[in-house]
């Protein structure tokens, strides 16, 4: 899936580009003594009958409960389900339940917000995020210029997205916001709606401040966008 | 419990607690509730060929050889991309671990795993200072446990506290103009957390 941005530059003009994650893989793997690599597979190990809920005929098992599982499982000579237990099995559908697994349709879906302390605060409707880096959002461009060295012990930089030319004149266009980063040595803090809203990539995705870094290399430039969510604070 | 970790940095050696930073525990979380029409919550379960409903954690991953025989996850070695084993990297809690100053742009490349802060002795303090006073960075390699593999790991100080930055450093690529390169390919975007700062 090709993925678009639109950003600003300097200038404010905007122009769409592609971005991609930069992350890398293992450089380890592991494999059986003879470097036969193991093969993953999905196994059913309990089914609705044999849950601990349904063995208990209780939802909310008492410690005393736990305890006297096991003797209660040997006392009653219960089985486990000779057909499933221990099957492959390939992808399932996950759908809403009652606690009794049985299928819940029409649900309504709030979203609960947690203090440090995990304490509720409130809970609102579940509204989830929209995009806002591309179609007729743009990610604009603040003008607040942060160095380097000022930047990296105060926030927590975790991801990195790979900004990339589309056509010669998106090359020209990121080449010049890297060139005038590297100059600066510093970073652009860049943001969705009037530049002051974090960004959210995907629909349904969590929001983020985001921060461009620029270098250059003779003809060639590198430009990343760092996102972040954290701070440097000490619990 | 926080637990004691040794460092050597430039031919010193200091050691300190270190403490996960456990994000909702600087910002709070947010969880989605989900419930019925009469009210009550509802659970994710797992339908299995559309007749068969799985209860939470009633299926499990395993790992199977050629012939279909289950392998134990400890009979497992490590192999580097040459196809050569390589010995395990011992646990940071079991070795002075050795720190090397780098560059800030290698700090700024790393995808970040987590988060560690250091507790470090009053009586101490002022010798860690000592190694940060440029805006010093300090690489390791980190191992929770003895594993095959370790991540990258950074010490850094912002003025009031010190940090661990764990994750994996990234090689960037120079783009020229005739890289016009269209990614085709679906990628994951871990994209799991909320976001309450500024």
């Amino acid at each position: 899936m090709i993925r678009y941005i639109k950003i600003q530059d300097i200038n404010k003009r905007d122009a769409e580009i592609t971005f991609r994650s930069v992350k890398t893989g293992n450089l380890i793997y592991l494999a059986l003594e003879n470097g036969d690599k193991p093969i993953n597979k999905r196994v059913i190990k309990s089914t609705q009958e044999n849950s601990i809920t349904s063995l208990l005929k209780t939802n909310e098992p008492t410690e005393d409960d736990l305890n006297n599982l096991s003797e209660s499982i040997i006392s009653q000579d219960l089985e486990i389900d000779f057909e499933l237990f221990g099957k492959f099995i390939g992808k399932t559908d996950r759908i809403f339940t009652d606690i009794n697994l049985n299928p819940v349709y029409n649900v309504s879906i709030s979203e609960q917000i947690l203090n440090p302390k995990g304490e509720l605060i409130e809970e609102k409707e579940y509204l989830p995020n929209k995009s806002n880096i591309n179609g007729d959002n743009i990610v604009r461009w603040t003008g607040k210029y942060i160095p380097k060295k000022k930047l990296y012990n105060k926030i927590v930089l975790s991801s990195k997205y790979q900004l990339k030319h589309i056509n010669g004149l998106t090359f020209d266009f990121l080449y010049n916001i890297s060139k005038d980063l590297h100059d600066k040595q510093s970073f652009m803090m860049i943001g969705g709606g009037k530049g002051n809203e974090p960004i959210t990539i995907n629909d349904g995705g969590k929001p983020y401040r985001a921060f461009l870094e620029g270098k250059i290399l003779k003809d060639s430039y590198c430009l990343i966008m760092h996102l972040s969510n954290q701070e440097y604070k000490a619990i | 419990m926080a637990r004691n970790v040794k460092f050597k940095i430039e031919g010193v050696s200091l050691d300190s607690e270190i403490i996960k930073v456990d994000r909702t525990k600087l910002y709070g979380s947010s969880k989605k509730i989900v419930k019925d029409k009469n009210g009550n919550q509802c659970i994710i379960s797992n339908l299995y060929q559309g007749n068969r409903v799985l209860p939470k954690g009633s299926i499990s991953q395993i790992l199977v050889d050629q012939e279909g025989k289950f392998v134990k996850r400890s009979e497992l070695v490590g192999f580097d991309l040459n196809n050569k084993k390589v010995e395990k990297v011992p646990s940071i809690f079991s070795i002075e671990n050795l720190c090397a100053k780098v560059e800030i742009d290698e700090f700024l490349s790393v995808n970040v795993k987590s988060i560690y802060q250091l507790k470090i002795d009053e009586t101490t303090i002022d010798k860690w200072k000592n190694f940060f006073t440029n805006d010093d960075i300090y690489h390791f390699v980190y191992n929770y446990r003895e594993d095959f593999e370790g991540d990258d790991a950074y010490l850094i100080y912002n003025g009031s506290d010190f940090f661990i930055t764990i994750g994996k450093k990234n090689d960037f690529d120079f783009l020229e103009q005739n890289n016009i390169i269209i990614d085709d390919e679906e990628e994951e975007i871990e994209d799991d957390l909320d976001f309450s700062m500024f």
